[in-house]
């Protein structure tokens, strides 16, 4: 029963929603909007499951002086202050908003700027011709580089420019397309596994 | 600290049920509240008028009492008027736009110019959309706020329309649109062009009636901007509340106060937006999907006869995953795992959660530990089940650990930082990244390749793609994500769907490629016509 009744509601849902797209009554519509209101519900709730889990992975580790401990007391200090902050005062100017400003935002600036450094080690390794492949991949970055950067365009004004183009309309282009068809079907593919109940390892333990 | 042992942690889901069913049933009760569309919320709601000495008309009315109390939010205030001893309100043009101009959250002020000779009446409509409604339906909240006493002007342009001299031909024909879903209607009209400046239209306010005498009142997506060139028609997708006759008339607005002209319908027996239980425009995504399923049971029957093999070429970052699990538990350090940064119903981290379930039984049978932070709370609460659900089927229950699921945060960098702690921290032998990823998705790596764990991800988000293969040892790409868990059970009912989507993918080759041959042969013809058509029916 506890796998049957989950298979038998996916079923019955996964159809639902397959032929949801194909029918535009408003009826269908209607049905389909509470339930999506019943998953934005379900969803939110999660975050308390979130939150629990958060205080049963950290405590302990707290409790019993863990290796790194006080990172998770930085942590639990951190969220119950911003959940009482938020509980109590959500308005412009309030500390809520403050930390979020101030504190928050500038450190996930900080986390995306690291991104440029990263971009840099990842594609000096990338780009080391060690085989055909590698080379041609070389080769056609430098070009795209030149195409983009003001030394191309005084290399040559329309070369550069042209070739970049030509790479990311065609050859580039011709690629994405042929991933994106590949993994609408492999995602089609999974759905329907999901529907048919073929796959069963999300449904848990028996 | 006694709710803090794992034997408590039931208390959580118990919880999170209690708190579902109070908000489920708030929403249920909030929704009862809400008046049907097109109905008054407050229809004694009084407006106030003052007279500038300028002959400017400021026009104050309450905000509506009932924007908050259901799902109903109002978005928009809108004004229209009469002279007085006149059936019908006109929308007229504004100087400012007739957006609000104030913030007060008591009332909206509106500012008329024109100081109409005649008295005046005015009617003010608050309009809102439905909160979770789908895109389209009607969620149109009218409210009405009347003035009182009429404002007589003593100076100013005549209030009565003179309007251009609007050709007989010219009118509004409305449609009702084929593969829609009964609640919307085609408007199409050619632009006015004024004579002067003075009289350039700037924009048309589309008015409905539920009868052909009125009255014609504003609605959510009411004004539709005149086109720049004024050359072609206009066309607008307009949303009726229910599939009963509607009539419309559009009229054209602009920096004159009064309006310039009013187009009326052409058909005067009203339109009915029809429902169609088909969308004949997604028929091709409907041939493919049912080849499909049907490809899939045929390959399932085929599959069950003795001796059958169904190929699939191998997969070298698939046949790495239990190698490196396998160096992980050599090493004495844990597995890392992530399913992404998306919601739980998005396809790429469902088939991360399935493929999570297989690489759990693997870890499990090598008895190492498996670390799997999520973003996501929900996908945290399934992923415990499934690396439950893993050790279990490896016939090692007692060895799962519920608290290596663990959800870090919502916020992507936020995750992105406590993942990169994790790793730096723990030092995994083997980082596994599938799911759909962003922007993170180089931090993760490159903090990976820093640690010199063993790298294989997955994703079908193409712009993270070279991210992955520059930075891991292994990159599934696209499709490859989604036949992880069919490959590495090897049941032949799941291999079945591969090979379904792989014939699907022999098909779609052949269809672009007949379609390439013919439209370079025969670039007009009707042929072409027709498999373009067929191909993409909304251009």
């Amino acid at each position: 029963m506890r796998t049957t009744l989950p298979l038998l509601i996916t079923f019955v849902l996964g159809v639902f929603f397959v032929a949801e797209f194909f029918i535009p009554h408003a009826g269908i519509h209607g049905t389909v909007s509470l339930l999506q209101e019943w998953g934005a519900v379900l969803a939110a709730s999660a975050f308390i499951l979130g939150g629990v889990n958060v205080i049963q992975v950290n405590i302990p580790k707290i409790a019993r002086r863990e290796k790194d401990w006080l990172y998770k007391v930085v942590l639990i200090v951190s969220a119950f202050t911003m959940i009482v902050a938020g509980i109590i005062n959500r308005e412009e100017g309030g500390l809520y908003n403050y930390v979020y400003t101030y504190v928050y935002t500038p450190s996930s600036a900080t986390m995306f700027a690291l991104l440029s450094f990263f971009i840099a080690s990842a594609a000096f390794r990338a780009f080391r011709a060690r085989n055909a492949e590698a080379t041609l991949m070389l080769v056609a970055a430098i070009v795209v580089m030149l195409g983009v950067i003001p030394l191309g365009e005084w290399l040559h004004p329309t070369f550069f420019p042209l070739l970049k183009d030509w790479i990311l309309e065609y050859a580039n282009n011709a690629g994405r397309r042929a991933i994106l068809i590949g993994a609408a079907l492999g995602a089609v593919a999974t759905g329907l596994r999901v529907i048919l109940g073929l796959e069963r390892s999300h449904l848990g333990s028996d | 600290m006694g709710f803090f042992r794992r034997e408590h942690a039931s208390l959580g889901p118990v919880l999170a049920l209690l708190v579902s069913a109070f908000s489920l049933a708030a929403c249920s009760l909030a929704a009862t509240h809400v008046a049907p569309p097109g109905q008054p919320l407050a229809e004694n709601a009084e407006a106030l008028r003052e007279t500038m000495p300028d002959a400017r008309t400021i026009i104050r009315v309450p905000r509506s009492a009932d924007d908050g109390a259901g799902l109903d939010l109002v978005q928009s205030y809108f004004l229209m008027r009469r002279a007085r001893g006149t059936q019908e309100f006109s929308p007229f043009g504004y100087e400012p736009a007739p957006e609000l101009i104030a913030h007060d959250p008591r009332e909206v002020v509106f500012v008329d110019t024109s100081a109409p000779a005649t008295a005046v009446e005015y009617i003010a409509y608050a309009i809102g959309e439905r909160e979770f409604a789908t895109l389209g339906s009607p969620g149109v909240v009218v409210t009405a706020s009347r003035i009182s006493q009429p404002h007589a002007a003593t100076n100013g342009l005549p209030m009565v329309p003179e309007g251009l001299d609007v050709s007989s031909t010219a009118s509004v024909t409305v449609l009702p649109i084929a593969g829609d879903d009964g609640h919307h209607v085609e408007l199409r009209f050619d632009p006015l062009v004024g004579p002067g400046p003075q009289q350039r239209v700037n924009r048309y306010v589309v008015l409905r009636a539920s009868n052909v005498n009125g009255p014609y009142t504003p609605f959510a997506g009411s004004v539709v901007d005149a086109p720049e060139d004024g050359a072609r028609p206009v066309i607008s997708r307009i949303t009726v509340p229910d599939s009963r006759p509607y009539w419309f008339r559009v009229v054209a607005v602009g920096n004159d106060p009064r309006p310039i002209a009013t187009l009326p319908m052409r058909d005067a027996s009203g339109v009915v937006a029809e429902a169609t239980l088909f969308n004949a425009q997604k028929l091709n995504v409907a041939i493919v999907l049912l080849l499909t399923i049907s490809l899939t049971l045929i390959f399932m029957e085929l599959a069950k006869k003795p001796g059958a093999n169904i190929f699939i070429r191998r997969i070298p970052g698939i046949d790495a995953i239990e190698e490196a699990v396998g160096r992980a538990t050599e090493m004495g350090r844990p597995v890392l795992y992530v399913p992404g940064i998306d919601e739980i119903q998005n396809i790429q981290t469902i088939a991360s959660l399935l493929i999570l379930g297989r690489v759990s039984e693997i870890v499990a049978r090598y008895d190492t530990d498996i670390l799997v932070p999520c973003c996501i709370p929900l996908v945290a609460n399934v992923g415990e089940e499934v690396v439950r659900q893993g050790f279990y089927d490896a016939g090692r229950p007692d060895s799962h650990k519920p608290h290596n699921v663990q959800w870090i945060s919502s916020e992507q960098f936020a995750f992105c930082a406590g993942t990169n702690g994790i790793m730096l921290r723990d030092k995994p032998a083997t980082n596994i990244f599938l799911g759909r990823f962003f922007a993170e998705s180089l931090i993760l790596a490159e903090t990976g390749y820093v640690n010199r764990a063993i790298q294989i991800a997955g994703t079908a988000e193409i712009s993270q793609l070279p991210f992955f293969i520059a930075a891991c040892d292994y990159t599934l790409i696209g499709e490859e994500l989604f036949a992880v868990s069919a490959y590495m059970t090897r049941d032949p009912r799941l291999l079945s769907t591969l090979k379904a989507a792989d014939w699907i993918k022999a098909l779609v080759i052949g269809v672009l490629v007949v379609s390439a041959v013919v439209a370079f042969m025969s670039p007009g013809s009707e042929l072409t016509k027709t498999i373009l058509q067929f191909l993409n029916p909304g251009e």
